[in-house]
């Protein structure tokens, strides 16, 4: 097995008295989409910043593509590219001259610079803003320049921090749109955001952070799959005409399904850990209309990411 | 060093965008020259009367100059006080561009892709400082180069000859003029690393004016006269400052402090 693109092992910060971050542990493949998710304060900024070469953690180690991010933050740097929250970007300089500015200080020469930023610039769709001030630029376009900067040298690790926070529906989708590029080409990212959709979309595995109680400093509450997140109520509920007992022994042997309750004209299939409500719910029903019931209604329930997440920011806030 | 005039270019090309910083910065020079010029024609073309006497008195100690004409003498007295307020240029120019360019990069946002870069703290503190010095120093040898023609020009029917650059001028104006930019700068750099916003940065640092402004108007109201070894002491005690306060800046913009205090 190779060797993580990303590894953290009880990472922890603290700024004066205040601890922001503690006991942070992840370990992150190359070429994977990881999300890191959790509300404002959690500390995944700190994190990023971190494994990012910028902060020195106070206790614990991280490497980021086998460089330590303390004894070697420099190399680490060079082989990193960063999103901001904000785009940061020099409002009077040209969308050009700003990213031409940046490849030079991570040292690519002038000629591979500009190949890089006109590459980049046509791959997110704002090549003909090459020449415009920055400051005149929209929200949406500012973050697609943002994005082409964190990505102008070409790094082994990208860090989104916020990627479409504070961005219209249409910029944001946009946005959405080039980092899907960016993960189908074989980078590894890291997302940091409160934006489920976006986790859902596109990570495959999420580590959920929630803010720390007295001065605890934020730390990890799950790492796990997107989909593992999923705990909890999975049926799918069939309403047939007449009495639903009939079919309870019928769906009882469909794979997948762990019980079956009939109640009055309803048939309520319960899954197994680990099955999806989506691709369980033609084979119930096929096999419900095979039998030779008349199907009137199905409903799917599945436990939504957002309320699986809130469920464990609630459950930690309570403990 | 690639990197380092990288972010010099960079700053360059903002400041020459920045119309509002560009009239900052041409603001004094464009007081400075023409006032002492001003000052050299009125005392050849008007009779001073007793205003001559009370100059003479104010100035004694500073009219051992070879001239016997006591005219000619108030002229170079008084060409030689300018020296002291012309170094005013060198030290708060860079005062205006350094505020906007470290402490305007916190407020413009800019400041955390620039920590992720690979460019170290004292690369960019040298690139910053290079970016306020360069400005400052090629205006006020501009000021200086347009000051000594009209000095010349003015003064000629009386001298008959050029009287700048002098040696004191010289000296004030290639050794003096850097060693002060450069203290302009640091003191800014910094003032903005414990700051909040650029005005702020700049309002606290422009107070290193205030102690020079006093020793011009002594000197000028004839209570203080600053010779040759004045400004030669000066001068080592602005480099051994520019030394010890460069390397606490470089000390200071630290990625932890700015990050945990700015970002």
């Amino acid at each position: 097995m190779s060797a993580p693109a990303i590894l953290a092992r009880g990472l922890a910060k603290r700024f004066g008295e205040k601890r922001a971050v503690s006991g942070v542990d992840f370990e992150i493949a190359t070429g994977e989409v990881f999300g890191l998710l959790g509300p404002n304060g959690a500390g995944k900024t700190t994190t990023l910043r971190m494994l990012a070469g910028m902060l020195a953690p106070d206790e614990g180690v991280a490497s980021v593509v086998g460089f330590d991010v303390v004894r070697s933050s420099r190399d680490v740097r060079e082989r990193v590219g960063l999103l901001t929250e904000q785009p940061g970007l020099y409002d009077r300089l040209t969308t050009r001259e700003n990213l031409a500015f940046y490849a030079q200080i991570y040292g690519v020469s002038p000629a591979e610079g500009e190949a890089r930023i006109q590459r980049l610039l046509e791959l997110l769709g704002i090549w003909a803003v090459r020449d415009e001030r920055a400051g005149t630029l929209s929200k949406g376009t500012r973050q697609k320049v943002a994005i082409a900067r964190a990505l102008v040298h070409d790094p082994q690790v990208i860090f989104l921090d916020e990627p479409t926070s504070g961005l219209d529906p249409e910029a944001a989708r946009t946005v959405r749109d080039s980092i899907s590029e960016l993960a189908s080409s074989g980078r590894t990212l890291v997302l940091c955001t409160h934006n489920l959709f976006e986790v859902e979309r596109l990570c495959r595995r999420v580590a959920v952070m929630r803010p720390g109680a007295s001065g605890e400093g934020g730390r990890i509450v799950a790492s796990t799959e997107v989909a593992g997140l999923r705990k909890g109520r999975r049926e799918v509920e069939v309403t047939v005409a007449g009495d639903a007992g009939a079919f309870t022994g019928l769906t009882s042997a469909l794979p997948g399904v762990a019980s079956v309750q009939a109640q009055g004209s309803k048939v309520i299939l319960s899954l197994a850990e680990g099955e999806s409500v989506e691709a369980r719910t033609p084979e119930v029903v096929r096999a419900l209309v095979n039998a030779g019931a008349q199907v009137r209604a199905v409903i799917p329930h599945e436990v939504a990411l957002e309320d699986a997440y809130l469920s464990l920011v609630a459950e930690e806030g309570a403990a | 060093m690639r990197r380092t005039l990288a972010l010099l270019a960079k700053d360059l090309r903002e400041i020459r965008r920045s119309r509002g910083l560009l009239v900052s910065m041409a603001a004094l020079p464009m007081t400075m020259v023409p006032l002492p010029i001003f000052l050299v024609w009125t005392f050849e073309h008007f009779p001073l009367g007793e205003a001559q006497n009370l100059l003479t008195t104010a100035y004694r100690d500073g009219l051992r100059s070879p001239f016997a004409d006591p005219r000619m003498a108030l002229v170079a007295v008084m060409v030689h006080h300018c020296i002291s307020l012309f170094l005013v240029m060198p030290l708060f120019i860079p005062v205006l561009i350094a505020a906007q360019s470290v402490a305007g990069e916190k407020e413009r946002r800019t400041i955390e892709p620039l920590l992720a870069s690979p460019l170290s703290g004292a690369e960019i503190v040298l690139g910053k400082s290079l970016a306020a010095v360069v400005p400052a120093l090629g205006i006020t040898w501009v000021a200086f180069a347009l000051f000594a023609l009209g000095v010349n020009v003015t003064a000629r029917p009386l001298f008959h000859r050029p009287i700048l650059p002098d040696g004191p001028w010289l000296f004030a104006v290639l050794v003096l003029a850097p060693l002060l930019c450069f203290l302009g700068n640091t003191v800014t750099v910094l003032v903005s690393s414990r700051v909040s916003d650029s005005r702020l940065a700049q309002q606290i640092s422009a107070l290193l004016v205030v102690p020079f402004m006093a020793l011009v108007v002594l000197q000028f109201t004839g209570l203080l006269f600053l010779g040759s070894w004045f400004y030669l002491w000066f001068g080592l005690g602005a480099a051994a400052l520019d030394a010890v306060l460069f390397g606490v800046a470089v000390r200071l913009f630290d990625r932890q402090r700015i990050l945990s205090r700015w970002a």
